[in-house]
């Protein structure tokens, strides 16, 4: 019969165990469109979520899909990889299209830290690359030589990481730059600042319900402070990437947290608490943000000259360390969450027609940056 | 300027609008950009685009690349946290050295500043030192106060620069691996008690180090610089530099180099490419300034670092525009192409979505 010194012993145990973070699932690849012909293959690189095996908040998604769900708009159930990999051309008077295969990397970026994370999809992508399983990530064990990778959020810190260390000899299998939508890449003042925000005592705390779903105490957001991430660009583990990397980054300025005030879109619901957020972590007008990154965090350089930075806003942000290149591709309406599902292609247009061409020439709706993925990225 | 935000008022950001180009009309040949700053809600045409272009090519291989500006790897930038955003107050703080050996204590600094930088008094406050996985019990595992009395590594006593020392004991081994996660709890006068997080590398030295044996030469365009290193242990190596000009001032190349070595002495290239110091127009002698020595471990995502060393060498002299000015070309690779037409991959599970 269990002492009762031991019994309290056990639940102590028991408790601390609660506390945790649950074991971290193993990587996995899943195939989600097909059509790529040679070269034609984007794999897809989520941010701070749990896609991984154990999948705990894959964006409100479970096993059932699989990690496609962090791409995936909860309302209309529509996945933005669908546009990121059809590319139109105008040919002999008529539109054509071209596909691209379009794999995505499910791993846990939510009970590992983002250089933890990294060794996942490194190996996975090797494993992609050499048709081979040792990361457990390919029991089919698909294979591509080449392919271009996408990235959303804190999967480009992860992205930097592997290409800038030259680990797993992912970078001879890259095409071309990295197209990285609304980027993590110096890291993010949210995961300092917002770690005791529950002792906030302001309007903060009417936020925290929401934060929860963002989890900002966990070993990923926690891993993810500025001082972390360019004290390993410091030291050549960030921000030194021989390959380019392309990045969507927000608008800035009135509404850019919330879609330029547009709310006639899908999946709204957390619009309001990305607006507020900007206010509790200390909003500059130098340092706009799309609801949870300032432009300091996505848009990271060391030659904002040279770099495509515009010279009418605040945009690029000088950081000595990165020294790879970091281009300032296009500035999107979306707002952090609808950058990763294209929340107004899929309410406004439907799965088709967001790219397209004419005579005139071939578009994409910057709103959706999927759609420009495609027709501009590849 | 910011106006107060609310649950059912989201836009907190507001600046002053700009002139909203006429919007172009979807698939004609006038295209424009969104206009950023507008605060009118966009009409569909507005945002469809020519879409921009991507980056070019890098014209520098991987591992060689222009710098502006050079850095101590030892270091990190500190954190900089809102406390009270109305009142533009806000905590600066970081750990002193970013890389730190064993017997050396952690050393955190913290500042309490308002709006215009001054320093101010912090009631109370104390740093906490946890594992990676460990990130979320708050106000858990070993911990130190933070002191303004000049003991320990604090500087200089009330001079409102706060500082944490702790040096991790037997008990604490199972925090030297790689990054400590470090968190920040402070009781400030009239807001209460805060917490905010930052990391520190608690690390062993790699198997081996930097000895000293240091040698340079222009090939094939290129400027090569052949670092020593003693390796105690067989492993992954990496050694990072970076070339300023002979001042020590003007930083001109970052270079890293990672290679597989066994047990004794060797040399790790360091290659600052030829365009780089080409287009740069600097003459040498050049010095390479921030040397260090990192053990890799990628199957785990980490490394250990070792000792910066500062100034590591000096070249002997060169003209810049004896160096090739001409872009890396990437090797062809002679890998086989695999695609999904590939006999190998046709009776492979098809994708999850037909088209």
């Amino acid at each position: 019969m269990m002492s009762k010194l031991a019994f309290c012993i056990s639940l102590v145990i028991a408790l601390i165990a609660i506390e945790r973070p649950a074991a971290a699932g193993g990587p996995q690849l899943q195939y989600v469109w097909g059509g790529g012909v040679g070269s034609n293959v984007a794999v897809f690189i989520h941010g701070k979520a749990d896609c991984s095996t154990s999948m705990s908040d894959c964006n409100s998604h479970d096993a059932t899909t699989g990690p496609v769900g962090y791409w995936t708009n909860n309302s209309t159930n529509q996945n933005m990889l669908y546009e990121a990999t059809n590319k139109y051309a105008w040919v002999n008077g008529a539109q054509t299209v071209t596909y691209y295969d379009a794999f995505v990397i499910g791993y846990d970026l939510r009970n590992k830290s983002f250089w933890d994370a990294a060794s996942d999809v490194g190996a996975c992508l090797a494993d992609l690359g050499a048709g081979t399983n040792a990361s457990g990530c390919n029991p089919n064990l698909y294979q591509r030589t080449s392919y271009h990778l996408v990235t959303h959020s804190a999967g480009a810190t992860v992205v930097d990481r592997i290409l800038s260390a030259n680990w797993y000899g992912v970078n001879a299998h890259v095409v071309g730059g990295v197209l990285s939508i609304a980027p993590a890449l110096a890291g993010s003042r949210a995961s300092s600042a917002l770690y005791g925000v529950d002792g906030y005592s302001n309007f903060c705390t009417s936020l925290v319900s929401w934060l929860a779903g963002w989890a900002i105490k966990d070993p990923a957001a926690a891993s993810l402070t500025r001082g972390a991430v360019i004290g390993e660009a410091n030291k050549g583990y960030a921000g030194r990437s021989p390959r380019a990397f392309n990045k969507v980054t927000t608008t800035g300025g009135g509404g850019s947290a919330n879609n330029q005030n547009s709310t006639s879109v899908n999946e709204h619901d957390n619009d309001s608490a990305m607006g507020a957020l900007a206010s509790c972590l200390g909003y500059s007008s130098n340092d706009d943000m799309d609801g949870l990154l300032y432009w300091s965090d996505s848009d990271p350089t060391n030659n904002t000259a040279a770099n495509n930075c515009p010279g009418g806003d605040h945009s690029c942000h000088y950081y000595s360390q990165f020294t790879g290149s970091y281009w300032h591709w296009f500035e999107s309406w979306a707002n952090h969450s609808h950058s990763r599902d294209d929340a107004y292609t899929t309410i406004d247009r439907g799965q088709n027609g967001v790219n397209y061409c004419n005579s005139s020439g071939c578009f994409c709706d910057y709103r959706a940056p999927g759609s420009c993925i495609a027709q501009g990225g590849f | 300027m910011r106006r107060e935000p609310t649950a059912d008022a989201p836009v907190v950001v507001t600046r002053a609008p700009v002139a909203v180009a006429p919007p172009p009309i979807a698939g004609s040949s006038s295209v424009a950009s969104p206009s950023p700053g507008t605060s009118a809600e966009p009409s569909d045409e507005e945002s469809i685009v020519a879409p921009a272009a991507v980056a070019p090519e890098s014209p520098y291989p991987p591992g060689s690349q222009p710098l502006t500006e050079g850095s101590d790897p030892a270091t990190a930038p500190p954190e900089d946290d809102p406390v009270d955003p109305d009142s533009g107050m806000h905590v600066v703080f970081g750990p002193r050295w970013d890389v730190v050996h064993p017997p050396d204590p952690i050393v955190i600094d913290v500042q309490l500043l308002d709006k215009a930088g001054k320093r101010l008094r912090i009631r109370d406050g104390r740093v906490f030192f946890r594992t990676e996985r460990d990130t979320n019990r708050s106000g858990a595992g070993a911990h130190v106060a933070i002191v303004d009395d000049g003991t320990g590594a604090d500087r200089v006593k009330n001079d409102l620069s706060y500082t944490a020392t702790f040096a991790p004991g037997e008990a604490d081994r199972a925090l030297l691996d790689f990054r400590v996660f470090v968190e920040l709890e402070l009781t400030i006068d009239g807001t209460g008690q805060r917490r905010y997080v930052t990391w520190v590398e608690y690390t062993p030295k790699p198997h081996g180090y930097l000895d000293g044996r240091y040698a340079d030469a222009a090939i094939a365009g290129s400027l090569i610089v052949q670092a020593g290193v003693t390796i105690t242990a067989g492993g992954r190596f990496k050694v990072i530099g970076s070339l300023y000009a002979a001042d020590k001032t003007t930083a001109i190349a970052f270079a890293q180099t990672a290679v597989e070595l066994g047990v004794g002495a060797h040399e790790i290239p360091l290659m600052f490419f030829g365009k780089i110091l080409h287009d740069r127009g600097i003459d040498g002698p050049y010095v390479v300034r921030y040397a260090m020595l990192f053990e890799e471990f990628p199957e785990r995502g980490v490394y250990w670092p070792g000792v910066t060393v500062d100034t590591a060498y000096t070249t002997g002299p060169y003209r810049a525009a004896a160096f090739a000015p001409d872009a890396f070309v990437a090797p062809a690779t002679t890998e086989p192409a695999v695609t999904a037409q590939s006999p190998s991959q046709r009776d492979k599970p098809p994708p999850l979505f037909k088209r």
